[in-house]
């Protein structure tokens, strides 16, 4: 366990290599993770990976098995959640269901035995910013999904956390209003300035509201950084297919570069290893008539599907996917160039042998 | 012409409204009959019954009268008396305070087991159920051999100067809860059980997690969801209790009587159907007037 003096003297939210099992299954894997104070901080990972689990240990509703928390400066490993000065949004809401909206929302503020009027005054407040002013009377069986969320968000606020933790909130949302309410937490956490923890398995919700995230994978962090770090160089397999769509191409290491099935690829990037993979976004695949200049792959349409904002090519050779621009529609059978350029192309991690 | 019946979809049978009504009706008409034979009109009997006059040799005299009910108010030949208003009125008490007992010993029993890992789960239901496996008068005579004098209970109590050395634990009042709350338990525990069960255990975070002290995760995130079970539980454990006899008259003796003895006493030894029919109808009547209240405070209780 390591005990870095910095540790103590650091602002936001501090972990340090907690562990945590559940009989023989490893929940946490020597977890470490820093958060700043006020940023917006996504852990981000498929079901089962320990996101969940490590968000119950920030909150106090789980105990480490091993490592330390700290939060401004202050160690709470051990603190009950009681004491913590963190809230959650929980995935179900988990709003009391015989409270009325404002009551729900009064909940933590009357637990501390705050005023009268100071209760009064901060839940009106809540209420007015998350826009539920007017269902303030209101049951929880009563509300749409999108209202629960907003007044268990309002609940978690209204007490004014160092840290609101968020269980993946919009799980419980269909697909168009999961859009805007994830600009407007966005928006909701620039305007409060308050970190914000956010816990999901959706990629898109990751990107859209992080100012930084962590993938993880089997209860360890396999990449941190900015949304666009992680999504344009991803470190291996894992994230490039768990952040959007990669095509991922084999290949074996020559001077200058790769060579694959369909010819020599240059790349701009060290290569570790002898045989491994590169991976390039559809998107940054270049579609012409005539060869580009270097790294040009003759391919040849097999199938092609309309995707809205994009059409998306399958072309052969290889397990290529190519997302073209919208208005260019491409028969299969035709032949074209692609261009897979050297700054576009991602060595990963991962060998292959 | 007769009026078409339009055909009605139905849990996926087509049917007709006509149709349906009959298959209901013809399912209900066994319950009911039930019902009429075995509640209603013995309860219209009853009813009239406790208006009639006893004869000499305990037989019915339909002379009207309102005599059995001034008698049960404490009015007689020799002057008031409060002696049956305190038997309702003790019965009241020992209903309550059963329930009350049940339900508090409950709680951390059923959140007990609903903690086993699943497999013994059941087995710590069966061993509340087992008891219900031997008749009420044996499990009941079985506390005589608990509370006689040579077992360590009755030697504690005389240690202690509650009562003098080499007397049983019984006949009082402390006998009739230990067996009355024995009886009815597991009416409370299973019921219950069935709600802590099926517990939503994230309000219980969400309550911690917004600073709630133990008090406050009870009344707020518990008890609003085992609500449903604890009301079955208080039902089944109320009424019956309010007219028990064996127990008390077993473990209480002739000192503490309750209702249901004295009911059993005026349809048994005193032949006094009259009467006896009155006190049942004064039961009813005083059940009724305490659900009514329990529906209050749990409504009450509800929105704490």
């Amino acid at each position: 366990m390591s005990r870095s003096p910095e540790s103590t003297t650091e602002n936001g939210l501090a972990i340090r290599n907690v562990c945590k099992r559940y009989g023989d299954f490893i929940a946490l894997e020597d977890v470490s993770l820093h958060v700043a104070p006020g940023e917006f901080f996504t852990l981000l990972g498929p079901s089962g990976c320990g996101k969940t689990t490590l968000l119950r240990i920030i909150a106090g509703l789980e105990l480490a098995d091993s490592g330390r928390i700290f939060s401004g400066g202050k160690e709470i490993t051990r603190l009950p959640a009681i004491k913590r000065q963190v809230n959650t949004v929980f995935q179900s809401y988990a709003l009391f269901p015989h409270l009325t909206v404002w009551e729900n929302v009064a909940f933590g503020l009357r637990s501390r035995k705050f005023p009268a009027d100071e209760i009064k005054r901060r839940v009106q407040r809540r209420l007015e910013m998350l826009d539920l002013g007017a269902l303030a009377g209101r049951q929880p069986h009563q509300l749409s999904g999108g209202q629960k969320q907003r007044v268990a968000l309002a609940r978690a606020l209204v007490n004014e956390p160092d840290v609101l933790l968020l269980d993946e909130p919009m799980s419980a949302l269909d697909a168009r209003l999961r859009n805007q309410v994830q600009e407007d937490l966005r928006r909701l956490q620039r305007k409060l300035g308050r970190t914000f923890i956010l816990v999901t398995h959706d990629q898109a919700e990751a990107l859209v509201c992080s100012d930084r995230m962590a993938v993880m994978r089997d209860g360890q962090i396999v990449q941190t950084g900015d949304p666009e770090a992680v999504y344009d160089y991803p470190k291996n397999r894992f994230v490039a297919e768990f952040l959007g769509v990669a095509n991922l191409i084999p290949c074996t290491r020559v001077p200058g570069g790769v060579q694959t099935a369909f010819g020599f690829l240059a790349l701009e990037q060290e290569v570790p290893w002898e045989e491994g993979i590169v991976a390039i976004r559809p998107e940054w695949i270049r579609v012409s008539e005539n060869p580009p200049e270097q790294n040009g792959v003759r391919a040849t349409v097999t199938d092609i599907v309309y995707r809205g904002t994009s059409f998306e090519l399958w072309v052969e050779p290889g397990p290529l996917r190519v997302r073209t621009s919208s208005y260019r529609r491409i028969d299969p059978g035709r032949q074209i160039w692609l261009e897979l350029a050297p700054g576009e192309l991602q060595v990963l991690e991962d060998e292959t042998s | 012409m007769k009026r078409a019946d339009t055909t009605i979809a139905w849990y996926g049978a087509l049917t007709t409204r006509h149709r349906l009504m009959k298959l209901g009706g013809g399912l209900l008409i066994p319950g009911m009959l039930w019902l009429m034979f075995f509640l209603v009109i013995p309860g219209l009997v009853l009813v009239a019954v406790s208006f009639l006059t006893r004869g000499a040799y305990g037989e019915l005299e339909w002379t009207f009268t309102l005599e059995n009910y001034r008698r049960l108010a404490g009015f007689s030949l020799f002057g008031w008396t409060a002696d049956y208003l305190i038997i309702l009125w003790r019965s009241l008490v020992v209903a309550f305070v059963t329930t009350l007992v049940s339900v508090v010993v409950s709680y951390p029993l059923c959140f007990f087991i609903a903690a086993r890992p699943e497999r013994s789960r059941y087995l710590w239901l069966t061993l509340v159920i087992i008891p219900f496996w031997t008749n009420m008068v044996i499990r009941t005579y079985a506390w005589f051999l608990i509370l006689s004098p040579e077992m360590p209970f009755a030697r504690l109590a005389a240690l202690l100067g509650f009562i003098p050395a080499g007397a049983p634990l019984y006949p009082n009042a402390f006998a009739v809860y230990l067996g009355m709350v024995s009886m009815f338990l597991p009416f409370v525990t299973l019921p219950l059980y069935a709600s802590v069960e099926r517990l939503d255990w994230s309000l219980v975070e969400a309550a911690q997690d917004l600073y709630a002290s133990r008090t406050r995760v009870f009344t707020q995130a518990i008890l609003p969801q085992t609500l449903p079970g604890l009301s079955v539980g208080i039902i089944l454990t109320f009424i019956p209790a309010m007219g028990m006899f064996v127990v008390p008259d077993l473990l209480g003796g002739a000192k503490y009587m309750l209702v249901g003895n004295l009911i059993q006493q005026q349809f048994g030894p005193s032949r006094d159907w009259p009467f006896g029919a009155a006190i049942s109808m004064a039961l009813m009547v005083l059940t009724m007037v305490g659900l009514q209240i329990y529906r209050r405070k749990g409504k009450e209780i509800e929105v704490l």
